[in-house]
Order: C-alpha cells, then sequence, then structure tokens
C-alpha cells in the first residue's frame, strides 16, 4: 500500500496524525513539513514493478478535506506541493497532483510538502482536516 | 495372366494354363498440386494488465492545537478516538493498554469515564472503531503522535462503581486477512496455496491461513491499521531499534530458552500421485483351417486311404466372426479364400461353384485398451544439519502425507475410444494421456507447498528463544522489527515478535518480546538444495500378446477354438513404480547471544 514516509530512505512510516501547535496570535507563523508517498512493502527490491494510476485515467491527485467546513480550520490553511520552494505559490487548499502514475519502490518515492498555516483564534485541540489519497488501481509496470 | 481357360475356373499350380501378354492394367493419372504450407501463427497476442484496487485513505489527519503562547496545557497519556469522536478527555489514562503479538490479533483495553446521571448505551460503542495515539514526547505537542492501535471494540462493559465503561477491543486480525484479495496475499507473501497439501477449496481467512503455513513470515496488521508482512528472520536487516543499559528497564531484560522438547530438525513428506497409464495391447487371431485336412486313415483293399476334413466355413459367419471379439476391438481382418476339396488329382467340390460364400477362416487384427491404474509414490526429508549437530541427533517431526488422484474415467479409454476412427492413433492417444494424467502441475504445486510447509515447521521449531525487555517509554515498534539487545546483561539481534504498550499513573512502557534463533553448533549452514522430485516416466505402454485358434477336427466338433489372448494381472492391477526418495538440507539463521550475569 502506498503509504507516507517521513524519511527519504522510506524506513519511517507516518504514523497518519501530523500534531501542530499554533498560538492565538499566530506567532509561529508558518509550520513546514515534507513526507514521501511510497510503496517499499509491495516492492522490496526497488525493482519499480508497480505503478499507481487513476481508475479512469488522468492525474492522481490528493485532497485537502475539511471535515466541518465553514467552521473551525479551513482547508485553506493547508498548502502542498511537490517541491519545497514549490510551497510558496501553492494555491492554498488546492488539491496536488502527482502526474499520472507514482512508480512503486524507495526510488519511486515521491516528497510531499505540506505548509500548515494556522488561521483560528480561539484556544482548542482540533482534528477536523486531513490529507486524502483518491482511490486509486496498482498496476505490473 | 495366369489362367485356366475356362470360364469359373481357376487355374491349379502344376496344370497347364494360358500365358496372356504383358500388358498395363492401370495407367495412373497422378496430378500433384504444390501445397503451400500455411505456418501457424498468434492472430492476437492478448496483453492483460489486472490492477489491484488501492483504497482511498487519508494520509495525514492535521491536529491542530491553538493557545495562547503564555499557556501550557498538560498533553493527555494518550488520544482515543472511537468512530471519530475525541473521547481523551475521558478516557481513564491510567488503564491503557495495547498488546501486539506474532500471528494473532492485537488487543487494546481502555475506560472510558461517563458523566453522571448520563444515559449508557453500551450497544452504541459496540464493534465501533478505535483509535489510540500518543505523542512521542508527551510533555511536547509538537513532538510527533504516532499510532498505538487501531482496531475495533470488542466488548463494552458497564464498570458501576467507576462509572464509566471498560472497552476490550481487537484489530480483527483473522477476518481482516479473510477479506484480503487471494491473489494481493500471495504476491505478497510468495505463498503457495496446494488443494493436495493445505485444506480444500479454502476462500477467506481460512486461505490466508492455509497460504501462510507455507511462509517463513508472519502477516497481521500494524498500529496504524495497514496490512504488514514481514519475513523471519534478521539477516541482511538493518537494526531498527537498539536497547542500550540505560534504556532498559532495572530488572530487565529476561530470557527464555527454548525448550529441547519443541526441537524437531526432520520434517519426511510422502505424496502419492495416482493416475492412468493408458495401454494399447494388440494381438492376432489366426484362424484357419485347410481344406483338405488329413485327420486319418483307414485301410483298404488298395492299400491305405486318408480320412480328409472338407469342411469349410461360412463366408459371412467367419465375416462376424472376424469382428466379434468384444471387449476387443478389431482394426482388420481378412478372410482365407474357400481351397478346392479334392484329392489324388480330382476334384469333387459341390462348394465350389458359390466359393464366394465358402471361406477357410480368417486373420484378425485386435487391440484392446486398459487403463491401468499408476500410483507414483515421492518421498523426500527436509532436514537441517546444524540443528542435528546441536542436539546431537535427528529428531523427527510428524511426517506430512498426502494424495492426489487424477479421478479418471477408465470407461473414456477401454470403451469409448476407438482406435479405427483415428486418423492418428498415437497424437489421439497422447491427448487421452494427458487427460489421464492431469495433475501434474497440481502434484508439482504439491511438491513446493509440502517442501515449504515442512521448511516453515523446522524453522519456526527453531525460532523459541525470547528476550523481553521493558523501556520506560513510549515509542513506535513494529511486530517483526530487527531489534538489537546492547545491555549490561544481553548482547544480541532478534526479531520482535511481540511488544505491549503500558500508559498508567507515572507508567509510559513499552515491553518488548525478541525472538532469536539459537543452536550451540559451528556446523557451517548448508546450501538450500530444495528441487521438485523428478517423475519416473511412463511405462512401456504397448503390449503384443499372443492368441491362439486351434481346429478342432474331431467328427464331434469339426470347429475352432479360439482363444483370445489374456491380459496379465500386470497390465491391469495397480502399478507401483519403485518411490522417488530426495533429500534436502535447509540452512537456519543462528542469532548468536551473549549473556552477562550482571547488576
Amino acid at each position: 500500500m502506498w503509504k507516507l514516509y517521513t524519511d527519504a530512505a522510506c524506513t519511517q512510516v507516518f504514523g497518519g496524525t501530523l500534531s501542530t501547535v499554533h498560538y492565538s496570535d499566530h506567532s509561529e507563523g508558518s509550520l513546514d513539513y515534507v513526507f514521501y508517498f511510497a510503496d517499499v512493502e509491495r516492492d522490496p527490491a526497488d525493482n519499480g514493478a508497480y505503478l499507481l494510476k487513476m481508475p479512469g485515467g488522468g492525474n492522481y491527485s490528493f485532497t485537502i478535506e475539511d471535515a466541518t467546513p465553514g467552521s473551525g480550520h479551513e482547508t485553506t490553511e493547508i498548502k502542498t506541493a511537490l517541491t519545497s520552494a514549490g510551497l510558496d505559490n501553492a494555491v492554498p487548499g488546492a488539491a496536488l497532483s502527482i502526474g499520472v502514475s507514482a512508480t512503486s519502490g524507495v526510488t519511486g518515492a515521491i516528497p510531499i510538502h505540506v505548509r500548515v498555516t494556522n488561521a483560528v483564534t480561539s484556544a482548542g485541540v482540533s482534528v477536523e482536516l486531513s490529507l486524502r489519497k483518491p482511490e486509486g488501481r496498482v498496476y505490473a509496470a | 495372366m495366369i489362367g485356366s481357360g475356362v470360364i469359373g475356373v481357376g487355374a491349379v499350380a502344376g496344370e497347364l494354363g494360358i500365358i496372356s501378354p504383358e500388358a498395363d492394367l492401370i495407367q495412373f493419372n497422378q496430378n500433384v498440386k504444390f501445397r503451400e504450407i500455411e505456418p501457424s501463427a498468434d492472430l492476437i497476442v492478448f496483453e492483460q494488465s489486472v490492477g489491484e484496487i488501492e483504497p482511498a485513505r487519508d494520509l495525514i489527519r492535521f491536529q491542530q492545537r491553538v493557545g495562547s503562547v503564555a499557556a501550557r496545557r498538560r498533553l493527555p497519556q494518550a488520544y482515543i478516538w472511537i468512530n471519530g469522536v475525541d473521547y481523551s478527555s475521558y478516557t481513564a489514562l491510567d488503564s491503557v493498554s495495547v498488546s501486539f503479538n506474532e500471528d494473532q490479533s492485537a488487543t487494546a483495553s481502555i475506560f472510558v469515564f461517563r458523566p453522571l446521571d448520563a444515559v449508557i448505551n453500551i450497544p452504541s460503542f459496540h464493534a465501533k472503531q478505535i483509535r489510540i495515539e500518543t505523542h512521542v514526547d508527551p510533555n511536547d505537542p509538537a513532538s510527533d503522535v504516532f499510532p498505538l492501535f487501531t482496531g475495533w471494540i470488542e466488548t463494552a462493559q458497564h464498570d458501576r462503581t467507576r462509572r464509566g465503561i471498560a472497552f476490550t477491543c481487537s484489530n480483527l486480525r483473522d477476518e481482516r486477512l479473510g477479506d484480503e484479495d487471494a491473489g494481493q496475499l500471495r504476491a505478497l507473501t510468495g505463498g503457495v496455496y496446494s488443494n493436495v497439501t493445505q485444506v480444500e477449496d479454502a476462500k477467506g481467512r481460512d486461505y490466508a491461513n492455509e497460504l501462510m503455513k507455507t511462509v517463513c513470515g508472519s502477516i497481521g496488521y500494524d498500529r496504524a491499521g495497514d496490512r504488514r508482512f514481514y519475513n523471519w528472520g534478521v539477516a541482511g536487516k538493518p537494526v531498527n531499534r537498539t536497547l542500550t543499559g540505560a534504556q532498559v528497564a532495572y530488572a530487565d531484560p529476561s530470557t527464555e530458552f527454548q525448550t529441547r522438547s519443541s526441537v524437531i530438525n526432520r520434517v519426511t513428506v510422502n505424496i502419492d500421485y495416482r493416475y492412468s497409464l493408458l495401454r494399447s495391447i494388440s494381438s492376432e487371431v489366426n484362424v484357419y483351417k485347410e481344406r483338405n485336412l488329413v485327420t486319418g486313415q483307414f485301410s483298404t483293399q488298395f492299400g491305405p486311404r486318408d480320412i480328409i476334413d472338407y469342411k469349410a466355413f461360412r463366408r459371412d459367419l467367419m465375416i462376424e466372426k472376424a469382428q466379434s471379439f468384444e471387449p476387443w476391438e478389431t482394426l482388420s481382418y481378412s478372410i482365407y479364400p474357400l481351397e478346392k476339396a479334392g484329392n489324388g488329382g480330382f476334384v469333387f467340390d459341390n462348394l465350389w461353384p458359390v466359393a464366394d460364400t465358402w471361406c477357410q477362416g480368417f486373420k484378425s487384427s485386435i487391440a484392446r485398451r486398459v487403463a491401468q491404474p499408476v500410483t507414483e509414490s515421492y518421498k523426500f526429508t527436509i532436514t537441517a544439519p546444524q540443528s542435528v549437530d546441536a542436539y546431537g541427533k535427528t529428531i523427527d517431526g510428524t511426517e506430512l502425507n498426502y494424495a492426489l488422484d487424477t479421478e479418471y474415467d477408465e470407461a473414456l479409454w477401454e470403451e469409448e475410444f476407438k482406435q479405427t476412427r483415428k486418423r492418428d492413433f498415437d497424437a489421439a492417444r497422447a491427448v487421452a494421456q494427458a487427460s489421464a494424467d492431469n495433475r501434474r502441475a497440481d502434484l508439482a504445486l504439491a511438491f513446493e507447498a509440502a517442501y515449504r510447509i515442512g521448511k516453515k515447521q523446522i524453522v519456526a521449531a527453531h525460532r523459541q528463544t525470547h528476550i523481553r525487555g521493558s523501556v520506560h517509554s513510549i515509542f513506535p515498534v513494529d511486530l517483526g522489527d530487527v531489534c538489537e539487545h546492547d545491555n549490561r546483561i544481553v548482547d544480541s539481534i532478534g526479531q520482535i515478535t511481540g511488544f505491549e504498550y503500558a500508559i498508567g499513573n507515572g507508567i509510559r512502557r513499552t515491553t518488548i518480546r525478541m525472538t532469536i534463533s539459537y543452536m550451540d553448533t559451528l556446523v557451517a549452514a548448508p546450501a538450500e538444495n530444495w528441487a521438485a522430485p523428478l517423475a519416473p516416466g511412463y511405462p512401456e505402454a504397448d503390449l503384443v500378446l499372443e492368441s491362439t485358434a486351434e481346429y478342432n477336427a474331431d467328427t464331434e466338433v469339426r470347429a475352432f477354438e479360439i482363444n483370445v489372448a489374456e491380459i496379465p494381472a500386470d497390465y491391469t492391477d495397480e502399478l507401483e513404480p519403485a518411490i522417488a526418495e530426495s533429500a534436502y538440507t535447509l540452512p537456519l539463521e543462528i542469532n548468536s547471544i551473549t549473556l552477562v550475569n550482571g547488576r
């Protein structure tokens, strides 16, 4: 299964929850993170043996989802890009396309840069935003 | 042409005849047309790409904590999410425990307080998904959050005294494995499934269990709920976690070496394969009586005279008989024509004018087919020489016995197959033989599956030494991770086969059970020399037998006694070729361990 890893060598699987700490005065600024999207379980020998694609073709894109749109945190607090530099010009809350396919193995790992910029001023802990991958199809390369 | 010169009367050897001049009897007009060979070729090659479904899922859940700069919040020891609802603040954080063990469902238990006078709706919690997470650093809200457990509520029990609900949870490993795609499991694990060596037509979780019997590895679900497979052993794998002296608890670690009685180092596999050898047995029935058969003599005044049996046979009856040797099939026959009756140069034959209706016998070429059951027996042993040396003897495990049968309907060959209707008998027989021996592929799969089952039993029997240690912190580990003990008590590298998380009052503890394969031997690991046993090949299937036909001239009988060949039992009863025996050696991983009687 394609997952996020926290290291480029894809040895540390990301736990799934990204905990960020913000201040009501937004003094922390934007928080940047990088993950690696890969499937090393299916291709441990790093042969690039499999391709992940959309079922009907087209680009495979991640989307920002909001469990409670219109209240609390909004998807525009999240930016995603394939490069660190790309974060600056990324559209807040926009989907991130990784192209028509992803290739299995460590070599095929795709860096996913994430920037979290809080816009909420009231104190609280919230888990309502998520970065979601769509259902895909895995084919032999 | 030689003839007697008299119409309707044939020439007799030694008598005068008319010599006819040489002439062409037939002019062959042979029109040979060029036949162009149209070679066979693939018209369409189908390249079929089958896609596995990669499910949609959340890659990142953003847990955003907003507070004032000066505020310092106490972090929960663990986050509890039940069916997407945050129960962290209701959870008794002195009683969170999580347990993972190899090849078992992971379990967790928590206690959730409920407000006084609140309605307790126990069924509403049943089977709901639960996720337990925690920070790597419980004092740093920005530290990584990682899952401890993802599963479903197994039981929810109201505790009136504590005023809350005690939950036990499971990750439903077996059930979920049963829902996995069989092809994906095979591809992921490299396992094989054979209806011969494993439970027949296994489906769902049974299939997963049967498949894993052939894999030296384990499969389950990790803390995040994702499927996880790993091969047993540590060779060639990086160390994921090192437990130094400062990390392991004071009273730890402890070691538990495997028991002697659990060791096996040889497994014997017996596989019987039964098919039908399609034999073709041929014979010839030669039924002939000479027309002027001298059967004796009698004395006369002119001297002795022969007693002659002039009997001839109705041609139509002979033709019928020539084709009537059921269950033998008559392939061809010929009729011995009527011979002229006579004695001393005199012809006195009242049959001769109708010679076409009489004959002296026939010769039939007959064939019969027998589908002879053949049972090939294969026996192979899998032995771990390192273990034999370490324990001083060969210790046999339970023999693995399997059998498979083609269940061929013998009537197809013996009765329904007709040789005379086949333009190319050899090709037709080859097709029939393939049908009567159509489980060779299953046999090959059974060989491999049986070998792998035996191999896993031996490897598992040596993977029973455990080192248990506790660390006073919570950190992410997974089953199958390679762990190194490098502390004051133990120095060894093994594989994590169990771990527990415990969060209580002032307690954050991870207990790890590491397993090693250890034995005391200097014997070098042998090469694994598995290769499927070779089939002995078909015995000679064609057979020619002798049939006899004798004319009984007894005046009371004057008939043929025909004895069609009897097929010897060797060609009909079950045939058992010599057992094909093979021996394979299995290398075992040896993980060294140094124990120090430390303080």
